[in-house]
């Protein structure tokens, strides 16, 4: 499964999506990398499965963009974790990549949509 | 050192990250009510490799440079294990190229960088030099123990003077060059000895008491074959044993390029090494004395000349009779290793070498790049499959210009190791200098940056073109079997311009070859076949006077009566270097304000005319009335003979010339003989007079007189007869540098003989490489068009046509290389004409031969990929698409 995923990942749309699926999830508060899978299968009712290949890879590269700040912390469980926070400038970038992903799916909307609304 | 402990943290960092990550997901699924074991395989299945995760995840970090680095070159390695056919072709080229460029580069060092081996931080040492108004001349030793005294500014000063010596052995007596040096010669020169020790000041103390010698290296080996007990033995030099204490250095070649002397003694030997001058040492009027110093630490060359002038000064106040026009001053002491005409011209020399072996370096980049071309084309396959597979275009980059390095590494270094082995060939060629073709640290550097931008010339371009690809067209013209024209055309376009390389490199070889011919086929206006020379000097052994000329005149008899001489004679100078010019007066002429007239001499024997075949052009020659006592007479050359009439506006013949001053006699002019050329060949007949040897008074002036023996067969069969001639008459007298006429005459194209050379091979390769070149893009380009072929065979196409295209575009592309070529050499011919002789640097008949090699060469290099053409099978090569 996860070799199969791989060629499409590698799609730039895919990828900005899955940045700004992060950006979104950390929204919610610092999160480490498991946590932000689980919540990511599970806010979209497990459509989207967050591969640990591309979400690991994707993390260190928001925190090369100064988009989220990873630092370690002790979790409730009493475990040692790399938790991440979004930062200022992540928090523009969201509201940068949400307003290009609306457009997106507006326009995805109107191409998919049949003229007049019937169909056949 | 530090980014790769700071990667450390990062991977030990992610390590426990992800280790976190599957202990959390095992927990939660055992939470939820799951087997262990089950839980554990399902999140392993889940995650992934987790090798590829961490993989993938610090490529994002960037910097894996020392880690891809190693992956790199194991991959280029092996990579050139599957295909080890264009790996060899590949290094073979780099490393000729390098070798020959690195071997001649090694001859410039030697004279430009690194003038004298052995001698220690020349940059602080400088020489000194007397002027009397007549430009930098030799010091006096007087003077310079003044200075020894005197100056602050240097830590030592020392003096030398070179000179002949006399060795006798068991087996006879040899002239070498040998030095007088101050006691603290090899101290200031940063020398130390081989074995045994240098001089002490004590043994440079009285003129004549301490007979010592410091024996060269190469004397050392050759006549005591480096036997450390050789100190102390007994050497027998101008007569006298003198005890040897020291040996040099190998590398040390003492400090004139021109000559090394083999023999050393302290300067206080002078009367010894010049037995018929006697002592000059305590004369401040004699000026012989070369003066080396090495200034004191913290001293510049400004205070050091600031205070030579100073003492120049006192010293012309306290002795105004020696002293009163010499100055005192500092010359750099690279000047002082070599004449600066000399110098400069065999620079110019060398660095056209060097630019012309550079242009055969870069036509082989050409062809490694045209290889590396061919390769990218054939590997796109590769490349495209590595790119989906998620290659960054950065890293198939540096993937492919890590094996064009590994390429030129390769290369480099056995083209250096071939470059020792060249510059011991190029080493046998005798060149009139000390300097030698060897390596050093210049050297060496200097293959090394060639061979570092070699691998950025020919690497840079094809790695760009292969990784700039894109992922889907690459598949996509794999799918179709389209191919990319662009590139093609690059690799032509590299072809047409190793082409043009080849049309330059080759015109200055052919140019430098008709020189050397030139030069070699030049009349030399005598005959010098069947003509063995030698040099006598007997004055070393204590002769002088009237015994000099009887020694003379026996052995012109001994050698007479050897079998198979024709002819002997004598002579002051061989013609061939340079005289010195004596000045004159002549007879009814009165010289104007300022005027000085000179001209050069030679004291000859009775047949030395007939010996050597110039034939008398008027008058007559030398004749039995012509002895000492008798009127005195001269011969002038032709030139001599017109520079009289030019002057007096009469005939030469009969007119007077007299090298003495106003109210000395006149000698008559009795005979003018054709010119022969004297000095280097290129230079016009000068002005000559002859005079009779058996009327010059003996003394001084026979110090070494050249032997002209003409024989029957070869001069080389007569050597051993009179050499044991000459030692009936005298065997402690030295004969000299017995040697053909010939091969004196050989000596004096020594450098375009070198350069002939040089750019045969340079030229030869250029040759090879540009057709390498062309044979590789033909094969490439019938490869690519076997299916355009192969429907047009099919379709009926005559094979002679098809082959008649392949050959009509290797010659399309070779004559327009052609045409470029020959612009470019006729641009650089002007760069040439200095150096040539007897022809023009835009010779016709030269630049139509390189046309002609080269467009035969491009037929013979476009056959096999031409015939290959008009053999593909219609059936098969459709078949292929």
């Amino acid at each position: 499964m996860h070799k199969r995923q791989k060629p499409l990942e590698r799609i730039e749309l895919l990828q900005g999506t899955l940045d700004l699926i992060i950006l979104q999830t950390l929204r919610w508060g610092p999160c480490h990398g498991y946590g932000i899978a689980q919540r990511i299968s599970s806010t979209s009712k497990d459509v989207f499965r967050a591969n640990t290949g591309s979400l690991y890879p994707a993390l260190q590269r928001l925190a090369r963009k100064r988009w989220v700040k990873a630092t370690w912390v002790v979790s409730d469980k009493g475990q040692r974790v790399r938790e991440y926070q979004l930062t200022a400038a992540g928090r523009t970038q969201l509201a940068v990549e949400r307003s290009r992903w609306e457009r997106l799916s507006e326009a995805m909307a109107l191409i998919l949509a049949p003229p007049g609304g019937s169909e056949a | 050192m530090i980014p790769w402990l700071f990667r450390r943290r990062r991977d030990a960092e992610l390590d426990e990250e992800i280790r976190t990550h599957i202990r959390m997901a095992i927990e939660d699924r055992v939470a939820h009510g799951e087997d262990r074991t089950e839980a554990k395989r399902a999140v392993r299945r889940e995650f992934g490799s987790v090798g590829e995760v961490k993989e993938v995840t610090r490529r994002i970090w960037g910097g894996l440079w020392f880690d891809g680095l190693t992956q790199d070159v194991v991959f280029a390695t092996r990579q050139f294990r599957r295909s080890p056919g264009f790996a060899a072709v590949a290094v073979t080229t780099i490393a000729v190229s390098i070798g020959l460029t690195t071997s001649v580069f090694s001859l410039v060092n030697a004279l430009l960088f690194s003038p004298l081996p052995g001698v220690e931080d020349p940059a602080r040492l400088v020489a000194m030099y007397a002027d009397e108004g007549r430009g930098p001349g030799t010091a006096s030793y007087m003077d310079y123990k003044d200075f020894v005294d005197q100056a602050a500014a240097f830590s030592e000063l020392a003096a030398f003077k070179t000179r002949d010596v006399d060795i006798s052995t068991n087996s006879g007596t040899v002239r070498l060059r040998g030095a007088m040096v101050s006691d603290n010669y090899f101290r200031t020169l940063g020398v130390g000895p081989a074995a045994g020790r240098f001089f002490t000041p004590e043994e440079d103390q009285v003129p004549g008491a301490e007979a010592v010698v410091v024996l060269s290296h190469g004397l050392w080996q050759s006549n005591f074959g480096g036997r450390v007990d050789a100190i102390g033995e007994s050497l027998t030099l101008n007569r006298s044993a003198f005890t040897i204490v020291g040996v040099t250095p190998e590398k040390f070649r003492g400090t004139n390029l021109i000559d090394a002397p083999e023999i050393f003694v302290p300067m206080a030997m002078q009367p010894r090494m010049m037995p018929s001058s006697g002592l000059l040492l305590d004369r401040r009027g004699w000026g012989g004395i070369d003066v080396l110093g090495r200034l004191a630490e913290g001293a510049t060359v400004d205070q050091a000349a600031a205070e030579v002038e100073l003492i120049s000064a006192r010293l012309r106040e306290a002795y105004p009779a020696t002293n009163g026009t010499r100055t005192y001053e500092l010359g750099t002491f690279r000047d002082a290793t070599m004449p600066v005409g000399i110098r400069s011209g065999i620079l110019g020399f060398g660095w056209i070498l060097i630019v012309l072996v550079m242009l055969v370096l870069f036509i082989a980049c050409v062809n490694v790049a045209n290889l590396l071309l061919t390769r990218a084309h054939a590997r796109q396959r590769e490349v495209a499959v590595r790119q989906s597979l998620g290659a960054t275009k950065g890293r198939l980059f540096r993937q492919l210009l890590t094996e064009t390095a590994l390429l030129a590494v390769a290369g480099g270094a056995t083209g250096v190791l071939l470059a020792f082995w060249a510059n011991r060939l190029l080493g046998a060629i005798p060149l009139p200098l000390e300097a030698r073709f060897v390596m050093d640290r210049n050297v060496l550097g200097f293959g090394g940056a060639a061979t570092l931008l070699t691998g950025l010339a020919f690497g840079l371009a094809p790695a760009i073109i292969a990784a700039k690809r894109e992922v889907a067209s690459g598949l996509r013209d794999i799918v179709t079997g389209r191919r990319h024209k662009k590139r093609v055309s690059a690799s032509e376009a590299l072809v047409v311009l190793q082409v043009a390389l080849s049309v330059a490199v080759l015109a200055a070889a052919g140019l430098f070859g008709r020189t050397l011919l030139n030069l070699r086929m030049l009349d030399p206006g005598f005959d010098s076949s069947g003509v063995l020379t030698a040099h006598l000097d007997p004055s070393l052994q204590g002769y002088g006077g009237d015994r000099v000329k009887l020694f003379y005149q026996n052995t012109l008899a001994a050698v007479a009566a050897v079998p198979g001489v024709r002819g002997v004679a004598l002579s002051s100078r061989l013609p061939g270097p340079d005289a010195d010019g004596t000045s004159i007066r002549i007879a009814g002429h009165v010289p104007a304000e300022g005027e000085r007239l000179s001209m050069q001499f030679s004291t000859v024997s009775y047949d030395y005319f007939e010996t050597l075949g110039i034939p008398v052009r008027r008058g007559r020659r030398f004749g039995g009335d012509d002895i000492e006592g008798g009127s005195p007479v001269v011969v002038l050359n032709e030139t001599g003979a017109r520079f009289i009439q030019d002057l007096t506006g009469s005939e030469a013949l009969e007119a007077g010339i007299s090298v003495q001053g106003p109210g000395g006699p006149f000698m008559e002019v009795v005979g003018v003989v054709a010119d022969v050329r004297s000095g280097p060949p290129r230079q016009e007949p000068r002005p000559h007079m002859y005079w009779s040897f058996e009327q010059v008074p003996g003394g001084q002036g026979f110090a070494n007189m050249a032997l002209v023996v003409l024989g029957s067969g070869e001069p080389a069969n007569l050597a051993g007869a009179v050499r044991s001639a000459v030692t009936d008459v005298d065997a402690t007298v030295p004969l000299m540098s017995v040697r053909s006429l010939d091969a004196v005459l050989g000596e004096g194209v020594a450098q375009e003989r070198l350069a002939a050379t040089v750019l045969a091979v340079a030229a030869g390769l250029a040759l090879l490489l540009a057709s390498l070149g062309l044979y590789g893009v033909l094969t490439q380009a019938v490869a690519r068009r076997t299916s355009e072929i192969g429907i047009r065979i099919a379709l009926g196409a005559a094979r002679g046509s098809v082959l008649r295209s392949v050959l009509l575009r290797a010659l399309a592309l070779t004559a327009v290389g052609l045409v470029v070529g020959l612009g470019v050499a006729m641009l650089a011919g002007r760069a040439l004409a200095a150096l040539l002789f007897g022809v023009s640097a835009q010779d016709a008949t030269t630049l139509f031969g390189v046309v002609a090699v080269l467009l035969g060469v491009a037929v013979l290099a476009s056959w096999v990929p031409a015939h290959r053409a008009t053999r593909i099978d219609p059936v098969t090569a459709l078949r292929v698409e």
